[in-house]
């Protein structure tokens, strides 16, 4: 399953998904969720604002919907101005550090992909007043070293470029790339329903790869009017232990996956998927985030009529860096318990009452 | 009505964890009302039907959480780390509070003033230097009662500082929902529906879902509402006082409200002889905020209780004022309904 992960997971983060340009490749998204699961969906579908929605049916009649959600979509730039030697500006698309900007490598998508890195000022030049504040955003330029009447043929303002970060594997289990942020997520869930198209899973599984996450949450809020689950889980990554990070705010790199107990999410959904994690032995750790956890589940969980909604997730270290890393273990956690849901969501959310939609005391369809 | 919000007041729902209080109100009202549900996140919805079909659907609405503590981290010494729901982290030390479901009663513990250095003693308490102390002595012994994740409410009496004063936890917005109750078990004019939310003090959550679900033409939104009437207090800052009756907000942080309701519950007010006040800050918010704004929006008027400390462990109120809060709602209820958008 390891092998599967890392497999999908590298064909998502070669595929071009700044956050607001999700549309641009939507349907290579979606091919490539239906090539890599088997059979598992039976149909899919690309929304206007770029989510790429994939449902699997049930045999069971009246089986209960389960939706899982990770997001498409990265943190990104996009060009602000072609300035003049090869040098560009760019704006920032979510939340970027600008401390670590300097020498950065990134891919501009105009008519072609053309390379580029954040320029500097060097030490012996810089820092002579003892100024340690850093530059604007809109004063770190980006240098493509080419001549400008080819930059201007190639590229033009508003085009969307990308953070490089190459995957290479660690010792132990460790890996390091750019765009872990959420495609690790993408492929935790692709890998899991992949394992489902070899059995007969009691419950419909919708999968939402939705955009639009980092920049406020619009994919999955739109997408709760297209498509209605009974409860749900969002796939996010979450802080993996580091100097300086709390432990209540993180959990350590291979000690599996991170289970969210929140104010603003639902707690029998979530006791589900705690239960699921108990009973086929994945590794977790459960972490509270109550008054928000930041992730698409705040959105799920009201959106539209609402939806009980969960949080699972994988940590990695330097979230929103070109160099983020994760633990495949980690990952392999997410997709057991994954897993382990959809085969019990049916039972487990019609048991005791659990999750009933709207649940009528008196009047209504049901006395 | 009195007896009423005691009682409320006395049930824990911080937000997120309103079940038992809601499963309480339901019972309540079950007899009274002609439809009773939990929607798909657990927001409490009833319907009664009036003896007029009304023009336009009116919903009365006002929330059920309160504010209140989680527990985020179990220390190695036993003692509990936590993050706050709506809380002001001067009203917390020492405040009693009980954890989890099985209400495991603890106190809120900081270092004391001896070992503050002297240049940071006239400083605010901030929530790192918090935590709660339920007397165990190891994180393995916390660890048999507390889980991360659970709710912390606080064990605070309600108390009648006079005649009309009350003081209690919950205030916000318990009052909300005893007006809610009593429309419900009375006659009514027109059909109505009520609405109970979830998790108004995350930031008008519940409300999102419920507007959604509901889409009200007109939503009546009964909260409580800060009244900073202390002594030495400039007026302008006092926003509304007790006992100047029920304040119904032109504008507050989240919402812009209906100009014609606005002028319509002031005039209702006066001819009705109810004492009346607006708030003299635009500040706060409201599930008005998320009615207007959602499902395919709707006109809004806030009718609020002035309560003193809001967002602390303990409130003060009026009686008086909350007589005037259910007078303009149940005159409201009888006109609402056949008043044309």
């Amino acid at each position: 399953m390891k092998d599967t992960i890392l497999d999908i997971f590298g064909k998502l983060k070669r595929i071009m998904t700044v956050s607001g340009f999700e549309t641009l490749n939507a349907q290579t998204v979606k091919e490539t969720a239906l090539e890599y699961t088997d059979g598992f969906f039976e149909d899919a579908q690309v929304t206007v604002s770029g989510s790429v929605i994939l449902y699997h049916r049930s045999k069971k009649e009246n089986a209960r919907t389960l939706l899982l959600d990770a997001h498409i979509d990265t943190i990104g730039l996009v060009v602000s101005e072609i300035c003049g030697e090869g040098f560009i500006r760019c704006a920032p698309v979510g939340g970027i550090d600008r401390r670590i900007l300097t020498t950065a490598e990134v891919e501009i998508y105009g008519k072609e992909k053309i390379r580029g890195l954040f320029s500097s000022v060097p030490p012996h030049l810089a820092n002579k007043n003892g100024d340690n504040t850093l530059p604007d955003f809109a004063d770190m330029l980006v240098d493509t070293g080419k001549k400008n009447d080819e930059l201007k043929r190639l590229i033009s303002v508003g085009d969307p470029a990308v953070f490089l970060g190459k995957t290479v594997k660690l010792l132990g289990d460790r890996v390091v790339s750019a765009h872990l942020d959420d495609k690790i997520c993408c492929a935790s869930i692709l890998a899991a329903c992949k394992n489902a198209a070899k059995t007969d899973i009691d419950c419909n599984v919708t999968v939402l790869l939705s955009s639009g996450e980092e920049t406020r949450g619009g994919g999955a809020k739109m997408a709760s009017f297209i498509t209605e689950a009974d409860g749900a889980i969002a796939l996010d990554v979450n802080f993996a232990k580091e100097k300086d990070v709390p432990d209540w705010q993180s959990s350590r790199l291979g000690d599996g996956a991170m289970i969210s107990r929140s104010a603003v999410t639902d707690r029998k959904m979530t006791d589900i998927v705690e239960k699921c994690a108990a009973r086929c032995g994945a590794k977790h750790k459960i972490i509270c985030e109550a008054d928000g956890t930041g992730t698409n589940a705040d959105t799920i969980e009201v959106a539209n009529r609402g939806t009980p909604c969960a949080v699972l997730s994988v940590p990695i270290k330097y979230m929103h860096t070109p160099g983020e890393v994760f633990a495949t273990g980690d990952a392999q956690s997410v997709s057991m318990i994954l897993f382990e849901v959809m085969k019990n969501f049916d039972a487990m959310s019609k048991e005791n009452d659990t999750l009933l939609g709207i649940r009528y005391l008196k009047g209504g369809e049901v006395q | 009505m009195k007896e009423l919000l005691l009682s409320l007041c006395t049930f824990d729902g911080v937000s997120g964890n309103e079940f038992a209080l809601l499963d309480h109100i339901a019972n309540m009202i079950l007899p009274f009302a002609d439809k009773v549900y939990f929607d798909r996140i657990g927001n409490l919805v009833a319907f009664k039907k009036g003896r007029n079909v009304p023009k336009k659907k009116v919903v009365f609405a006002a929330h059920a959480d309160e504010v209140g503590l989680v527990v985020k981290h179990i220390e190695e010494d036993g003692t509990l780390l936590f993050t706050d729901i709506g809380i002001l982290a001067s009203s917390l030390p020492t405040r009693r509070v009980f954890v989890g479901k099985k209400r495991l009663p603890g106190v809120i513990g900081s270092k004391p003033i001896h070992l503050i250095p002297k240049t940071d003693r006239a400083k605010q308490i901030t929530y790192d230097e918090l935590y709660i102390d339920i007397g165990a002595s190891s994180r393995e012994e916390a660890e048999k009662y507390v889980r991360v994740g659970d709710y912390v409410s606080f064990d605070s009496e309600c108390v009648m500082l006079s005649d009309n004063i009350l003081k209690a936890k919950a205030i916000d917005d318990r009052a909300g929902c005893a007006v809610l109750i009593g429309l419900i078990k009375s006659e009514l004019e027109y059909d109505t529906y009520f609405v109970f939310t979830r998790r108004e003090e995350l930031g008008t959550l519940g409300a999102i879902s419920a507007a959604n679900e509901l889409c009200p033409d007109i939503c009546i939104v009964c909260e409580s509402t800060t009244a900073s009437d202390i002594y030495g207090t400039p007026d302008m800052k006092k926003v509304v006082k007790l006992g100047n009756g029920v304040a119904l907000p032109f504008m507050d942080g989240g919402t812009l409200y209906t100009k014609r309701l606005f002028k319509l519950a002031t005039a209702l007010a006066d001819k009705n002889g109810i004492k009346w006040q607006t708030k003299t800050m635009v500040a706060g918010g409201t599930d008005a905020r998320s009615f207007q704004r959602e499902g395919h929006g709707c006109e809004v008027l806030g009718v609020a209780l002035p309560t003193r400390y809001i967002h602390s462990s303990a409130g003060v109120c009026n009686l008086d004022d909350f007589a005037a809060q259910n007078g303009i709602c149940h005159e409201l209820s009888k006109i609402l309904g056949g008043i044309e958008l």
